[in-house]
């Protein structure tokens, strides 16, 4: 059922905007329409926008260096539930604050290490090339009348060098840069160096306070290295320990974003110098609610609802039945109703239902989705859209065990083997779609043909409420008439003329009423004709059900080939062996079941989706609603308690039952 | 060996094999964009995962159709056919192979895009998963007509 919604206009004072603004986010009921003359002063509100964004990215920059080191949540652990007190409390910054200052310094330390660890690994590696060199450092150096000096020289250019008057004594000759030894005279030092830049050596120094032998250096120096990987580790260990730090800073990021969206809400505001319009939408059942809330918040304002004008577009919203509301996932995965139109989740979900068992059809499989289904339910307590597609699933696998009777399937098994223990039986209970492949084909069509119809009665219904009969009749109850007319002179040959004049009495309608708005009667009739031709579309739309009936051989067909390989396994070894045979055997049929459970539980999901949205929802639902977003509380990794000790909620004589309520023991 | 048993164990062979050709092909195609995706936001691998699964049905149908067939044709059960008969479990498992084929590319092209919406915007995975599964009707159709032709005789 849809919503009637309200446009609300309330104006109040400078000094309780805060006040208000908080209580309406608590209540989540009012969704607040742009005033578009507030952009004029948005500039002073960017500064505390970007104080929000600055402070999440920080948290969250600061979350991802240890979510690593978090406790991992199970598979089934639903998600932490606060209060929602928590979120509206410095004290939940502050935490989360000292935590990341904490954090942020653990990081910086552990740079400031891994830096200092490539220091000295790459100082160490200068000096490997000299781990031969039989002298100490310090003993290299020149006297009064030679220039002594280190450089690497190309290990085929030291011939070439040799030709001056140098010493040159290799310390390492098996590198290709040979390091070596130069000894000349200071006269010649000059010829000496510029002969050395045509070879391409290049000169080396060692570090000037660098004394002592080298390999002792080197290792002195590694083992350095060593001792601060050694710290590094010993300070990543640190992070595991604040990996438990995690759960504030989620909790800070949510509670930012809480508060964000309401100085965002504020700034949308249209604001004097004493008081502040709102402009916002609201449901017509919660309006006396808003008013509770605002009037404990202050008694000076002005508040009014007014019902939407013509040209004005209200959010949707929809309220169901507990059975009905898990199957508004599955529509508004096609779209939100236009909020003029109707909401037809209620309509769809039986058929959604029967289609879904039709299609999965095998009674064990049926009971495992029902199990599994339920049991994550129970466990993970998913919420919103999800949560509504497992439900529907649940309950599709209830109507796939009713259904796999109906065609006498059980893991690909047939009932009466398993109860009789003979091949014949009362089961099937309809069909064998394996034998009667026809009659199952046909009978899925049948259902397709009733849902259409179902379809076509309800866009007549709407078009009479909203005040087109001619409508009604020309444009809906004319294409009732003609498809039953026709399906009804195929399928009864011998007593047809009843269905011929219906058909005819349906194609005569459309033929002459279906372009009504033109004046010239050729051009009427023309566009009457080409009305008719939408009746192929039915013939296409009728087939595509057959789509139930090709699921459910898929099913049927998957399992029983399944079994098939099972038996072949479990019969394969002799003796002894057939044991192993028959337990590995029974390991790959759980595997391929599961398999094929999951294929088409996904497969049956989707087609009946498809025949709901297409087939169903084509001819009479419309399409377009705006999702209604209230301002309030929209969190990503908590929950939000049920709040008991909401006082925007409740009259005081509420409020007294709920503290004199005795607690549990 | 017999005309018949040949023909039939072609007909496995094709159905088995180029719906499987098609299968892989698709499900790789939609795996490496997947992979990518995921390098990014590790998060999004189950529906990814099974966005990438999709094309990969193709495959599935073509080995129930080839199963039946070896049932049928004297390999895993049933009697050795005659040589028409073997042409007709040919040419039944046509659809299925061809279909597939071509089906489980076309999804792949689907699953590819479905991939890129789900990477931009993580709640569009129940348009994504639904655009894709639209080409699955077809392959749907053909395996339904393999299966068909098969079981019937």
């Amino acid at each position: 059922m849809l919503v009637p919604m309200k446009r609300l206009t309330l104006i109040a004072l400078h000094g309780d905007k805060d006040g208000i603004m908080s209580a309406l986010q608590d209540i989540s009921a009012v969704q607040i329409i742009s005033s578009k003359t507030a952009e004029s002063d948005n500039s002073s509100f960017e500064e505390i926008f970007s104080g929000f964004e600055e402070g999440i990215r920080r948290f969250r920059e600061v979350h991802n260096s240890i979510k690593d080191y978090a406790k991992k949540p199970g598979m089934l652990t639903p998600k932490r539930e606060v209060e929602k007190s928590l979120l509206g409390s410095q004290r939940t910054i502050d935490k989360a604050v000292d935590a990341s200052i904490k954090i942020e310094s653990q990081i910086a330390l552990l740079s400031e290490l891994k830096a200092k660890h490539s220091q000295v690994l790459s100082f160490a590696n200068t000096l490997k090339p000299w781990l031969k060199l039989q002298q100490n450092i310090e003993d290299i150096k020149s006297t009064r009348h030679t220039e002594v000096f280190c450089a690497f020289i190309p290990d085929n250019k030291i011939s070439q060098l040799s030709e001056l008057p140098v010493t040159i004594v290799v310390v390492d000759n098996e590198a290709k840069n040979t390091p070596c030894i130069i000894a000349c005279h200071k006269s010649d030092y000059d010829d000496v160096v510029v002969k050395m830049h045509e070879v391409g050596a290049v000169e080396f120094t060692f570090q000037k306070d660098l004394k002592g032998n080298v390999i002792k250096i080197y290792d002195a120096l590694l083992s350095k290295a060593n001792a601060i990987e050694l710290e590094i580790e010993q300070e990543k260990q640190e992070f595991e320990k604040m990996g438990c730090e995690s759960d504030k800073l989620l909790l800070a990021i949510d509670a930012l974003n809480v508060e964000y969206e309401r100085q965002k809400a504020k700034a949308e505001l249209l604001v004097s110098n004493s008081a502040f319009i709102l402009d916002g939408w609201a449901r017509s059942d919660e309006v006396e609610r808003i008013q509770k809330t605002i009037s404990e918040v202050t008694d000076a304002f002005f508040i009014d609802f007014a019902d939407p004008k013509d040209d004005e577009t209200p959010p949707t919203v929809v309220k169901n039945n507990k059975f009905n509301a898990p199957f508004e996932a599955i529509t508004n995965m096609f779209s939100l109703p236009n909020y003029r139109g109707i909401d037809a989740t209620p309509l769809m979900a039986p058929f959604y239902l029967l289609f879904f068992g039709l299609m999965l059809s095998d009674s064990g499989y049926g009971l495992v989705l029902y199990i599994l289904c339920t049991l994550y339910l129970k466990l993970k307590k998913p919420k919103g859209t999800f949560a509504g597609i497992v439900q529907v699933i649940a309950w599709g696998g209830l109507v796939t065990i009713v259904c796999g009777f109906l065609v006498g399937t059980f893991f690909g098994l047939s009932w009466n083997k398993l109860f009789f223990g003979t091949a014949e039986g009362p089961f099937p209970l309809l069909f064998d779609p394996l034998k009667n492949t026809i009659s199952m084909m046909l009978f899925c069509c049948g259902l397709g043909v009733v849902q259409m119809m179902f379809a076509l009665g309800l866009n007549a219904y709407m078009q009479v409420k909203s005040g087109d009969t001619q409508a009604a009749i020309f444009d809906s109850v004319s294409w009732i008439f003609l498809v039953l007319g026709l399906i009804g002179i195929a399928a009864v040959p011998n007593y047809s003329a009843p269905f011929m004049v219906l058909a005819l009495i349906g194609g005569l309608l459309i033929l002459f009423f279906a372009g009504r708005e033109k004046k010239n009667i050729f051009g009427r009739l023309g566009s009457g004709a080409g009305a008719l031709y939408g009746v192929s579309g039915y013939l296409g739309d009728t087939v595509s059900y057959s789509r139930i009936f090709a699921m459910g051989l898929v099913t049927g067909a998957m399992g029983e080939v399944f079994n098939l390989l099972g038996s072949m396994l479990a019969g394969a070894g002799t003796g002894v062996m057939s044991i192993f045979t028959t337990l590995f055997a029974i390991v790959v049929l759980v595997v391929l079941h599961g398999f094929s459970l999951f294929i088409n539980t996904l497969g049956s999901f989707s087609h009946t989706a498809r025949l709901q949205y297409v087939e169903f929802f084509g001819k009479f639902y419309a399409t377009g609603g705006i999702a209604f977003k209230p301002l309030g509380y929209h969190v990503k990794h908590v929950d939000i308690e049920q709040d008991y000790t909401n006082l925007h909620l409740r009259t005081k004589n509420e409020i007294l039952r709920f503290l004199i309520k005795p607690k549990k023991p | 060996m017999e005309w018949g048993l040949i023909l039939a164990a072609a007909g496995a062979v094709l159905a088995v094999g180029i719906a499987g050709i098609g299968s892989a092909i698709g499900v790789g195609k939609a795996g490496q964009a997947a992979a990518g995706v995921v390098a990014e936001e590790p998060e999004k691998f189950g529906s990814l995962l099974i966005l990438q699964l999709l094309p990969g049905t193709q495959g599935v149908y073509g080995l129930i159709i080839a199963f039946l067939i070896l049932t049928k044709c004297g390999i895993l059960g049933g009697a050795t056919p005659d040589f028409s008969l073997g042409l007709y479990y040919l040419i039944a498992s046509l659809p299925a192979a061809i279909g597939g084929f071509l089906s489980a590319i076309a999804q792949a092209n689907t699953a590819v895009s479905s991939i890129a919406l789900v990477a931009k915007r993580g709640e569009g995975f129940g348009n994504g998963m639904l655009l894709t599964l639209m080409v699955e009707t077809y392959a749907l159709f053909a395996f339904l007509v393999s299966l068909i032709m098969v079981i019937s005789k």
